[in-house]
């Protein structure tokens, strides 16, 4: 990523704006967005027979949920170490430790569940679809969901 | 094979904070972190290293055991009526 994206991300992770979305509300609310939009695109998928257009148009809720996800942890699993503090550092690399083993036995339910099934190509995709857009955002969804309130208290 | 447990570190940096009229954003911006972090620190949600932790005695003037220990401080109230006694 380029040093003007890193340095515009961590403006906006920054933000006052980001910083309403600090609250563990927001950051659950936005965790069962994410889930929800994953649900839509494989959804979109499956209904839309594979179509490209639909793929695109199906997953924007998904990516919409992502930008927000982004901002409620403060761009720490996208900014570069040298913008992160040791605390954030610690936090993004447990949750992709934590996030290894849970994306594990998602995986290995998904593929049992697709090949008991007996889905199509189609069915198939979109299934495969959402266990891909899940696996990717699992460290961002289990530190949204778990980490405590900063408490912006001085 | 040896159990590493995580050491949990007690610390003043609240009362420091509240003594010195200093605000979390500021104590952060001296020492390089945000200033979500220095409130993790403080309610003891996270074991800062040792290189943060000289830092932050440092930016107070005081020494690693003034500001960090591994038991609970006692009141600040009690070692002063000490001193006093």
């Amino acid at each position: 990523m380029s040093v003007i994206h890193q340095d515009r991300m961590y403006r906006q992770v920054n933000s006052a704006f980001a910083d309403r979305l600090q609250h563990r509300s927001w950051r659950r609310l936005i965790v069962l967005s994410s889930i929800f939009g994953a649900l839509l695109a494989a959804a979109a998928i499956y209904s839309g027979g594979g179509r490209i257009l639909w793929m695109i148009s199906g997953s924007l809720p998904f990516w919409l949920s992502a930008y927000f996800l982004n901002l409620s942890l403060r761009g720490i699993f996208e900014l570069s170490d040298e913008r992160l503090d040791e605390h954030q550092i610690t936090v993004r690399n447990r949750a992709y430790k934590t996030a290894y083993g849970y994306t594990l036995i998602f995986l290995i339910i998904i593929v049992t569940a697709t090949s008991v099934l007996n889905l199509d190509r189609v069915g198939v995709f979109s299934i495969s679809a959402f266990a891909f857009l899940t696996s990717i955002m699992a460290p961002r969804l289990i530190t949204a969901w778990t980490i405590k309130d900063s408490d912006d208290g001085d | 094979m040896m159990e590493t447990k995580e050491v949990e570190f007690y610390n003043r940096l609240k009362l420091l904070r509240a003594e010195r009229s200093v605000s979390r954003k500021e104590l952060a911006t001296a020492v390089g972190v945000h200033p979500p972090s220095i409130g993790y620190i403080e309610r003891r949600q996270y074991n800062l290293s040792r290189a943060l932790a000289f830092r932050l005695a440092a930016y107070f003037g005081l020494t690693l055991d003034a500001v960090f220990s591994l038991e609970a401080f006692k009141p600040l109230s009690n070692e002063v009526l000490k001193d006093q006694t």
